[in-house]
């Protein structure tokens, strides 16, 4: 631009007059702006009733406690998940590891083994009435190390989220640049400086990206903590809903959660830094493979032996279980049912916030300027902080509480309804489908939807013709991320699953937490293998693109 | 849908002041900016029916601006737009790009990814059954018959061009509006396409504005051309106004090879080493533009020393040093030998353009 810049007094863009979006988009955006706001909010009104109570639930030497060791445990999995993630990642896509690609593609597998099947499965393999106990008993091993408490639950969790750091280093690192290590080279840096000079700087904010994703993971994480004996906040927030109606303690408790949360979100912006983009697209070589010579079979090893432990191990336990529950003639009924009602559940989740996502990734993408677009989008991302519980909780309390208020007119059918429920995956789940919708919307020239307005189409028509049908595949992506997620989630499907309603999760945890493995071994494998679906689509489709 | 302008009876691009009834586009006191950033600083512009009109700016001059808010894909924040003596933004009227009846072709072409070249161009027209004998017609004028199956991403910059074009002109747009429509091609293509879009526009008798950066492209092809400068109109006329009776001296400077002599004047006279030139009679300062292909060489003139040659094949270009130290070039033709030549004799074509500078905005 050579335009001048004259010192005009700054005139704040009016609302009107450089436009609204149409109403198409911004009817709905608000829309679900609002229904986001509902449980943050709710619980807010909630603790502020009576501070009394919230303050005494807070300010007491167990709450404090357990905010610590919520904290050292979301420290120590994200540590763990990156000391597995960032080596695996660089040895399958910058080195000549034989079999990379393929390698690259099984290591994303693990997160579809939800943590309370992970957890569920090393207490029956590691536990001290276990399989490996059993095993060694006669060799005169009378006591394993542990498999409660801190070491095991954060390695268990570890083990299956360092997916979500692999699937963002990985792009990132077939992305950069390889001049700029060719230029550290040249200037007479080792192949470990530049890594540690020039690479890991610009891996910086897809490390944090990844590892904000493990951590959150962490702290709203029900299943594993609870079954491993870790106390967390999660889980005794829980226990306190499990044993009463405890309002104004829960919803204090909550929103400690969600503080522990939005401090995650500030390291996580702290540690992104300023952000990098690429510095080359076109003409950019794909970056170089570094050879990894007598290494090269030890870390091809290494990399199977983690395979082994977060992939073949779980299926091999999954079917061990299940064959010993056959032989000793567990009943199989009720399995189709909940496979029924885990998919109708994802399903309409996946939906719902693929239609919600929509008004809001485009007020993201197209209408910036537009004074209510940040807050939409930043209460649209609510469910990205909010622990599932959380949510879960705040959607059961305002059900009741609204149902209280409005007596019979509700009939008492927002509680315990499949709404509700959907209505908490959705929310829980929208910013992936926003992330996914929103990133294909910017991919789109806005000069497509200027020319087909211009062509006489109206914002309606527009949107219907050109910007879906080109978004399409954001949508899907978006879609089968919010399906995987739904089908795997368990504290907010456990405490607003209707009666009679019974996905394969609630199936499973019902199960486990009562040690009946062989009877947990069926739901869990076809859960396991229902994620692994949409995860492999999603892998496909993201190396096409 | 608003009342179509009538297209037919404009075989040339009309003369302004010769057609009858409003306008095509009267923008006034057009006012644009981006955050603090003035794009559109009091822009006016009048074209008439059926003219071609070519904005001509440097980048950040504000046209790319100028053409989104005729179009409706911005909204002014002063000023008035009205088509056909419509208004359609300003004073608290604004009619939606939908409703305008202009069409726009992008600089990038912007065209449908997901639909077939006849689908892209069927987009703007009503369903019914002209639809099909319409886009066979557009896709017949804009030479692109045959293409009608292809995916777009299956045709070349030009055709991809025309595609753009066709799918434009379909609904019959009484305003055409075209965005830098030459720079995503080759260099090579360009005067070709040029001749064919030139030639295709005379035929749909569209209503044409065109912005560019090009000057050569801008005067070949333009009815008019306005100069843009700053977000505002610096000269508008035809292409032999603008080159050969520039308004000001940032339109002489701007547009074409041109040499500029900054020399004292006094009492409405600034004298030059080719004789007095009549000067503004309040002007002490004055800025002489002469162009390489007014100077002519002559057997007597005004002396001058040469420093070089350049040889171009259709031309060549001879450096000259007069004796008060100013500098000019000298376009001749190719035939002319210049080996061992040192001093030459010139004289001027045609009286240069003269312009008042005050002493301070000497450069």
């Amino acid at each position: 631009m050579t335009a001048r810049l004259i010192a005009l007094p700054a005139r704040r863009a009016p609302l009107i007059g450089h436009g609204w979006p149409p109403a198409v988009i911004l009817l709905p955006g608000l829309l679900v702006g609002a229904l986001c706001a509902i449980p943050p909010i709710y619980l807010l009104v909630r603790a502020g009733q009576s501070p009394e109570a919230a303050w005494e639930a807070v300010a007491t030497s167990s709450t404090l406690g357990l905010a610590l060791r919520t904290a050292a445990f979301a420290a120590g999995a994200t540590a763990i998940a990156t000391a597995i993630a960032l080596p695996l990642a660089w040895l399958t896509t910058r080195t000549d590891l034989p079999g990379r690609r393929v390698l690259g593609i099984l290591a994303a597998l693990p997160l579809a083994v939800p943590s309370y099947i992970a957890a569920m499965l090393a207490v029956s393999a590691f536990g001290p009435t276990g399989l490996l106990q059993d095993m060694l008993a006669p060799l005169g091993v009378e006591r394993l190390p542990s498999i409660y408490g801190y070491p095991g639950a954060v390695l268990v969790l570890a083990l299956f989220t360092y997916p979500y750091l692999l699937l963002t280093l990985r792009p990132a690192l077939l992305g950069l640049d390889p001049r700029l290590e060719e230029t550290s080279r040249g200037l007479g840096s080792g192949r470990w400086t530049t890594f540690r000079r020039v690479v890991l700087p610009q891996l910086r904010p897809s490390l944090a990206a990844g590892g904000l994703l493990v951590a959150l993971y962490a702290i709203s994480d029900f299943g594993a903590v609870a079954l491993l004996r870790y106390d967390t906040l999660t889980r005794a927030l829980f226990v306190r809903y499990e044993s009463g109606f405890d309002f104004s303690g829960a919803s204090a408790l909550a929103l400690v959660l969600i503080g522990i949360a939005f401090t995650l979100i500030a390291i996580e912006l702290w540690a992104r830094g300023e952000r990098r983009y690429h510095s080359a697209r076109g003409g950019s070589r794909p970056a170089s493979v570094a050879p990894l010579g007598r290494w090269r079979w030890p870390a091809f090893g290494l990399v199977l032996a983690l395979l082994a432990l977060a992939l073949v191990l779980p299926l091999a336990l999954l079917g061990f279980w299940l064959v010993r529950g056959l032989a000793a003639g567990e009943a199989l009924h009720g399995v189709g049912g909940a496979v029924l009602d885990s998919l109708t559940a994802a399903g309409l989740a996946a939906l719902v916030a693929a239609a919600a996502a929509i008004p809001v990734a485009v007020l993201s993408a197209r209408h910036r300027r537009f004074a209510l677009t940040q807050p939409i989008e930043l209460l649209s991302h609510s469910g990205f902080a909010l622990p599932g519980l959380v949510v879960a909780l705040a959607l059961v309390f305002a059900a009741l509480h609204s149902e209280s208020i409005a007596g019979g007119l509700f009939g008492g059918w927002l509680y315990q309804s499949p709404g509700l429920l959907v209505a908490a995956y959705a929310l829980l789940f929208l910013p992936q489908a926003l992330g996914a919708t929103r990133a294909s919307l910017l991919q789109i020239s806005p000069s497509m939807e200027e020319a087909a307005s211009g062509l006489g189409r109206r914002p309606w028509q527009v949107l219907g013709s050109i910007t879906l049908p080109l978004a399409s595949r954001g949508i899907a992506v978006g879609m089968a991320l919010v399906f995987l997620t739904t089908m795997k989630e368990l504290p907010a499907t456990l405490i607003l699953s209707p009666i009679g309603f019974q996905p394969l999760a609630a199936q499973v945890w019902g199960a486990a937490s009562e040690a009946f493995f062989a009877r947990a071994a069926l739901p869990a494998l076809l859960l396991v293998l229902l994620s692994a679906l949409p995860l492999a689509l999603l892998t496909i489709w993201r190396r096409d693109a | 849908m608003p009342e179509r302008a009538p297209t037919a009876a404009h075989e040339a691009h009309a003369v302004p002041g010769e057609v009858p009834g409003p306008p095509a586009l009267r923008a006034r006191g057009l006012v644009r900016s981006f955050d603090g950033a003035r794009a559109l600083d009091g822009l006016d512009l009048d074209v008439a029916a059926g003219e071609l009109c070519v904005i001509l700016g440097a980048s950040g001059s504000g046209k790319t601006t100028a053409l989104r808010l005729i179009a409706g894909f911005e909204r002014p924040d002063e000023g008035a737009i009205e088509l056909f003596g419509e208004r359609v933004a300003g004073a608290g009227a604004f009619v939606a790009p939908e409703r305008r009846g202009v069409g726009m072709v992008f600089q990038d072409y912007a065209l449908f990814p997901h639909l077939s070249v006849e689908d892209n161009v069927a987009y703007g027209l009503p369903r019914g059954a002209d639809r099909a004998t319409r886009v066979r017609e557009v896709l017949e004028l804009t030479g692109l018959g045959g293409l009608d199956r292809r995916a777009v991403h299956e045709l070349s910059g030009g055709e991809q061009q025309r595609t753009a074009l066709a799918r434009a002109l379909a609904p019959q747009p009484r305003l055409l509006l075209l965005d830098e429509p030459f720079s995503n091609l080759d260099p090579s293509l360009r005067a070709r396409v040029r001749g064919e879009l030139r030639e295709i526009l005379r035929r749909a008798g569209t209503t044409t504005i065109l912005v560019t950066h090009d000057q050569e492209e801008a005067l070949s092809i333009a009815g008019r051309v306005a100069f843009l400068w700053e977000g505002r109109v610096e000269q508008y006329g035809t292409p032999r106004e603008i080159y050969l009776e520039p308004g000001t001296l940032r339109v002489a400077e701007s547009i074409g090879d041109a040499i500029v002599l900054r020399l004292p004047a006094a009492g409405g006279l600034v004298r030059t080493p080719f004789g007095d030139l009549p000067a503004p009679p309040e002007a002490s300062r004055c800025a002489v533009v002469i162009r390489p292909e007014d100077v002519l060489l002559r057997e007597s003139g005004t002396p001058a020393e040469v420093c070089g040659h350049e040889f171009y094949g259709h031309d060549q270009m001879l450096h000259v040093r007069l004796a008060g130290g100013e500098e000019l070039r000298v376009r001749v033709g190719p035939g002319e030998e210049f080996a061992g030549l040192d001093r030459v004799a010139l004289q001027l074509r045609r009286s240069p353009p003269v312009f008042a500078e005050s002493p301070a905005a000497t450069r």
